[in-house]
């Protein structure tokens, strides 16, 4: 098996978590920022804006399914990038974002108990920080 | 509650046999990034990868992996 392959294959894979995890950021962010803005000539400027979330977002999973499918032909390999301290790892992040996901919902219902607040608005924050810390522990987790 | 420490000779085996951590990986069939981070004792292995480590070294393994009782 080739040493500098499966490295520059892990590599390849930090990296496209890092650019979803910044074209998340950014394209889910903005969504919920128009949710707080009300003025109407701020909203174009952010919608260029969630379209570079967009389009970073795309580009990354279409890469990541590209290296999937590529290793789908190679066991080894596949078997060598997805090791038990990747897994480990995997487990680890979702814990977070389960817990975040939790914690959200905990205030929201505290929150609750004294103000109204839209359904829209809690369902788009619980989303966006419950998968934005699965994607930043998940970068964390597995730096070089 | 005795706790017990736990390390490796993961650093030395590879010096004696002049190997990097990025060929014990593919040796092995791991990223060098978990080599690195067993050695470091961030991470503890499972069973099969120790067994598969120990075997590439050609020692035991409890003379590879140690684990102290205090």
């Amino acid at each position: 098996m080739e040493t500098s392959l499966i490295e520059q294959l892990d590599k390849s894979r930090y990296d496209f978590m890092k650019w979803s995890t910044i074209g998340w950021t950014i394209w889910f962010g903005t969504y919920i920022l128009t949710d707080f803005i009300s003025t109407p000539e701020v909203p174009g400027f952010i919608s260029w804006i969630r379209l570079l979330g967009w389009f970073l977002l795309i580009v990354s999973t279409i890469r990541f399914v590209k290296l999937k499918r590529e290793l789908n032909w190679d066991n080894k390999m596949k078997e060598a990038l997805d090791d038990e301290l990747h897994l480990h790892n995997r487990i680890k992040s979702f814990q977070i974002g389960y817990f975040v996901v939790i914690g959200l919902t905990l205030l929201f219902f505290v929150l609750s108990l004294y103000t109204s607040i839209p359904a829209v608005i809690v369902t788009k924050l619980t989303l966006y920080f419950g998968v934005l810390a699965v994607l930043i522990s998940k970068l964390i987790f597995n730096r070089a | 509650m005795e706790t017990a420490e736990f390390t490796n000779q993961i650093k030395v085996q590879r010096a004696m046999k002049n190997i990097t951590q990025e060929e014990l990986a593919a040796k092995i069939g791991v990223t060098r990034k978990t080599i690195n981070t067993i050695e470091t004792g961030k991470f503890v292995p499972s069973t099969i990868l120790a067994i598969r480590m120990a075997r590439f070294f050609e020692i035991k393994v409890e003379e590879l992996f140690i684990l102290i009782e205090k």
